[in-house]
């Protein structure tokens, strides 16, 4: 098969925002969230971090975040302080007459679903116009796998290790932030570039609290073999794990279908699922339906249809 | 401008007249009044920039940290728990090199609770590099509010301005706001070389790259910053001579009134110093050798001009309105400090008074003056006065 | 006081901080004082990490870390180089390494005790390898430095191990083996073990994709391999279309191999 020159058409543009050597593990999850995030968004940005696994990636061994000619600004912020930071810059950069510069607080799960969910709350509620981006990859792994409370039910960690299983299922963090009056907010993951591009450039265009969820999977805290990264990604979404879908100004709609990839071939490429049991898929799927229920009723869909 | 005034909206007039551009306060007793009148300002259209109602002080402090980064002047106010709930981000802050300025009215800590009045909440946050100006009177609180911009953006480390709860707080006096046009030209308008984005954030050539999480050079960019902290006693009396030229008012950072010769001399801070003012002229008509010494800097400590106030004086006693549990008064620790190894150092002596929103009577400040004559030398490290025990 | 110290110089992943405890309590078991503690760099893969123990007859009191061990363990062989520095060295400083032949000459350890163990080799053959990670090495690497210490005793060191370690059977395997293992850096191995490429093949580094000619006419130009590199080791090349690895960059995931539709990439040497 010979494609000449002419007929190839990119399907993905070449400029990129992060500048290698990293210091993300081998495989990362948030490391390819990231690179999309940004091709998608642009350099225009301010980005907020608290402490996770993405701070001291991008700055050590060197700052890899770059725009151009110029270094990304990368602001830490204490643990449970990020959006509450990134609302103040924004508020400022406005007042200093610089409407351009996005703000985006780039925060892992730990610092969104608890020590800072007061804060993302605030900031959902005032309408803050910032873009907030958890990346979420199940547990405070760069501390070492301690569960959060976005650890999946019969999942294991430091905090919860084997033999037992972390008994409680994950928060819905969408259902908590599309419970405040905000204009858009999203899923996406990795395995689905288009996707998580797509609603990245959605998100640019509008103006007020943007949230994004997305599932990033984490090759040493998971326990998986580093090539599988992106099939994890993809198997959340199939088994219905993780659906993908969107709410902008009150109406949900979902992007995929939740295919039928039974939860067990998820589970069993990795070590936190060892302990799961019986049980514990029981529990996992019950989870899962529930979520289904309420996406359902949320988009007015049946089934596992995809919103039209 | 004459005004009455009670300490809450003397903070709210002094932040009006500052034009801070993003202002963000949580409500809490005693303090409340300070974010509602300043919201009236907005509301009115008379205040520009931005207010923004948060959900907790962690918030508040937080929200004008990151405006703060942006290159922006900035207001916040609180008290006691509220403080305390924002003890991380007051770290942050000044290993940030922010010049946020912050009204703390002086609340006691629980548990248990109590709304009224103590210094241990302001005085528990002494360490975070923070200054702190302790205030008298509500004209003191409007004028220190206008002064901590000047004192914070030339050096870029944050101030705390501190007022006694109830007692300043919630207590009307006649007072003088200062013109608008008198205080532009006293506080230049800030416009910081450091900024984001693009500025980088590199915020000085001394501080460190704060972006970095594991502080490659945590150890140096300390000593940076204490060292740049050595400048701000003399920044505050050079400001404060700026005002009195400006204003006509002055507030030097240790003050001695009527002290120079006296035998006596009591040390204390905040309303209480008012009344002690009181007591000492009083003493005095009655031929006692008494004076006052008042602390109204209290961070960083203003070493030299406290030996300077307190040297060749036989005794002196200390009377405060805080404690540090198990220990004893915490400003009559860092004056057994200043003036250790000092020749001239009297017997001091340390009272503790007016916790918990107790009143500091001319009567219980009379009572410690007279122990202190009484007595040969201390016995303890600390006198309670008021309590009967 | 005599204090024997020793230092674990490795890299995140290398178990530099749990040799350092195990070693404490092999020493403990053995009737010293012992004292266990690490120091790190950047908190990341790759990052230095140095563990560091000191052992004496007597109760120990400093807290400080280790600048000048009595024995140095080289957790990587490719550490080697920056570890050589004299102003380290002690007088009668010894030397381990998990290597199996010098490469280069290294003037500092002229004269010195160098001891070399093929810990990767003793490792993988033994099957001790975690999933998507590197062979586990430490344990080797403590069996050597045992023998090399000589007041330590292997059953200790083994007791520890297996009550201590996530593999029993197998840790204390290797531990014996590393023991029996050691020799010195200069002499030619008489170990009759692998010469296979002893690096995991996963993720670190030593194995890279290719596009190969002949696979490369099952490419269909999708670009995925291009985009789920998270290291950005695939550029696309335009003129003429082709795709281009980066291999000081590559980490080696696999994640492009795996999720090529065509197969169209593989792994070098395959």
């Amino acid at each position: 098969m010979n494609i000449t020159n002419e007929e190839i058409k990119l399907r993905f543009s070449t400029k990129e925002y992060m500048q290698p050597p990293h210091g993300f593990c081998p495989g990362c999850g948030v490391a390819l969230t990231l690179r999309y995030f940004l091709k998608a968004m642009g350099g225009n940005v301010v980005l907020v971090m608290p402490p996770g696994c993405t701070s001291p990636s991008v700055l050590n061994p060197k700052r890899s975040l770059v725009s151009g000619d110029r270094y990304i600004d990368v602001i830490c912020s204490p643990f449970g302080s990020t959006a509450i930071f990134a609302g103040g810059i924004k508020s400022g950069l406005v007042a200093r007459g610089d409407l351009k510069t996005q703000v985006v607080a780039w925060a892992g799960d730990g610092a969104t679903f608890d020590i800072g969910l007061s804060g993302v709350s605030g900031a959902a509620e005032r309408n803050e116009d910032i873009i907030y981006v958890c990346n979420d990859n199940e547990a405070y792994m760069n501390t070492g796998n301690q569960r959060s409370s976005a650890t999946p039910i019969g999942a294991t960690t430091t905090t919860n290790p084997p033999p037992g299983t972390k008994h409680e299922s994950k928060k819905d963090i969408m259902w908590i932030m599309m419970g405040h009056q905000i204009p858009y907010a999203a899923t996406s993951t990795i395995a689905y570039p288009d996707d998580l591009m797509g609603k990245v450039r959605k998100a640019k265009d509008i103006k007020g609290f943007r949230f994004f969820h997305f599932l990033a999977p984490c090759v040493p805290g998971w326990g998986f073999r580093t090539e599988q990264t992106v099939k994890l990604s993809r198997f959340a979404v199939q088994t219905g794990l993780f659906p993908l879908y969107e709410m902008e100004n009150g109406a949900v709609s979902i992007n995929k279908k939740r295919k039928s990839v039974k939860l067990e071939e998820f589970t069993k490429l990795q070590r936190r699922y060892k302990f799961l049991g019986k049980e514990g898929l029981a529990a996992l799927e019950g989870f899962v339906d529930q979520q289904w229920n309420r996406l359902n009723r949320l988009a007015g869909t049946d089934g596992d249809a995809v919103s039209s | 401008m004459i005004k009455v005034l009670t300490g809450n909206e003397a903070a709210a007039y002094g932040a009006l007249l500052c034009k801070p551009e993003v202002v963000c306060a949580y409500p809490i007793t005693p303090q409340s009044r300070i974010p509602e009148q300043i919201a009236e300002f907005y509301a009115q259209g008379i205040m520009g920039g931005k207010f923004v109602n948060v959900e907790s002080e962690m918030a508040a402090l937080g929200y004008v940290t990151g405006a703060a980064l942006s290159g922006v002047r900035v207001f916040t106010a609180t008290s006691s728990q509220g403080l305390a709930w924002m003890h991380e981000g007051l770290h942050w802050a000044a290993g940030s090199r922010l010049p946020i300025v912050m009204v703390n009215v002086n609340r006691p800590m629980g548990a248990p609770w109590n709304l009224t009045c103590d210094q241990t909440d302001s005085l528990s946050q002494r360490d975070t590099g923070w200054m702190q100006f302790y205030c008298e009177s509500n004209q003191e609180i409007i004028d220190t509010v206008i002064q901590a911009y000047r004192i914070s953006e030339s050096l870029c480390i944050p101030a705390m301005v501190c007022m006694d709860g109830v007692y300043l707080s919630y207590l009307s006096e006649t007072m003088d706001i200062p013109e608008q046009i008198q205080v532009d030209e006293y506080l230049p308008p800030y416009r910081p070389e450091h900024k984001i984005p693009g500025g980088g954030y590199k915020l000085y050539d001394k501080s460190p790259s704060f972006s970095e999480p594991l502080g490659s050079d945590f150890m140096r960019d300390r000593y940076n910053l204490h060292e740049l902290e050595s400048q701000c006693v003399q920044t505050a009396v050079d400001s404060d001579e700026a005002f009195f030229r400006t204003f006509g008012r002055r507030y030097p950072p240790v003050e001695e009134y009527k002290s120079r010769a006296a035998d006596v001399v009591v040390v204390i801070s905040g309303s209480a110093a008012g009344t002690c003012r009181y007591v000492v002229d009083c003493m005095r008509e009655e031929g006692y050798s008494v004076g006052m010494v008042k602390i109204r800097m209290f961070r960083p400590f203003p070493k030299e001009l406290l030996r300077q106030a307190l040297a060749g004086k036989n005794k002196i006693a200390v009377i405060e309105r805080d404690i540090s549990v198990g220990q004893c008064g915490i400003f009559y620790q860092e004056i057994k400090w200043a003036m250790s190894g000092f020749k001239e150092t009297g017997q001091i002596y340390g009272f503790i008074a007016g916790l918990g929103g107790a009143d500091i009577t001319s009567g219980l400040i009379r009572d410690a003056i007279m122990s202190t004559i009484n007595s040969p030398s201390p016995d303890r490290d600390v006198y309670w006065l008021g309590l009967d025990i | 006081m005599n204090v024997i110290e020793i230092v674990f110089q490795g890299e995140g992943g290398h178990g530099s901080v749990v040799a350092a405890k195990l070693l404490a309590k092999a020493a403990a078991k053995s009737g010293f004082q012992a004292q266990s503690f690490a120091s790190y760099g950047a908190l990341r893969r790759g990052g230095k990490v140095e563990g560091y123990v000191r052992i004496s007859e007597e109760k120990i009191p400093m807290h400080s870390k280790i600048y000048s061990p009595d024995y140095l363990v080289i957790m990587d062989e490719s550490l080697l180089e920056s570890a050589c520095r004299s102003d380290i060295f002690k007088e009668n400083t010894q030397i381990l390494v998990n290597g199996r032949e010098p490469k280069a000459d290294y003037p500092e350890l002229k004269g010195r005790d160098v001891y070399a163990v093929d810990a990767y080799g003793i490792a993988k053959g033994m099957g001790l390898v975690i999933p998507g990670g590197m062979p586990i090495i430490n344990t080797t690497l403590l069996g050597g430095l045992v023998k090399i210490l000589g007041n330590i005793k292997i059953e200790h060191l083994l007791d520890v191990i297996g009550t201590s370690t996530p593999k029993p059977d197998k840790n204390m395997a290797c531990a014996k083996a590393g023991y029996q293992g050691t020799n010195s850096f200069f002499e030619e191995s008489s170990d009759d073990l692998s010469l296979e490429d002893h690096r995991s093949e996963n993720g670190n580094g030593s194995r890279h994709p290719v596009y190969q000619t002949e696979k490369m006419a099952k490419c269909h130009r999708c670009q995925i391999c291009y985009i789920v590199c998270p290291n950005l080791a695939i550029t696309v090349q335009m003129d003429p279309f082709g795709f281009e690895v980066n291999k000081e960059i590559c980490t080696g995931c696999g994640i492009c191999i795996e999720e090529c539709p065509r197969k169209a990439i593989s792994w070098e040497g395959e």
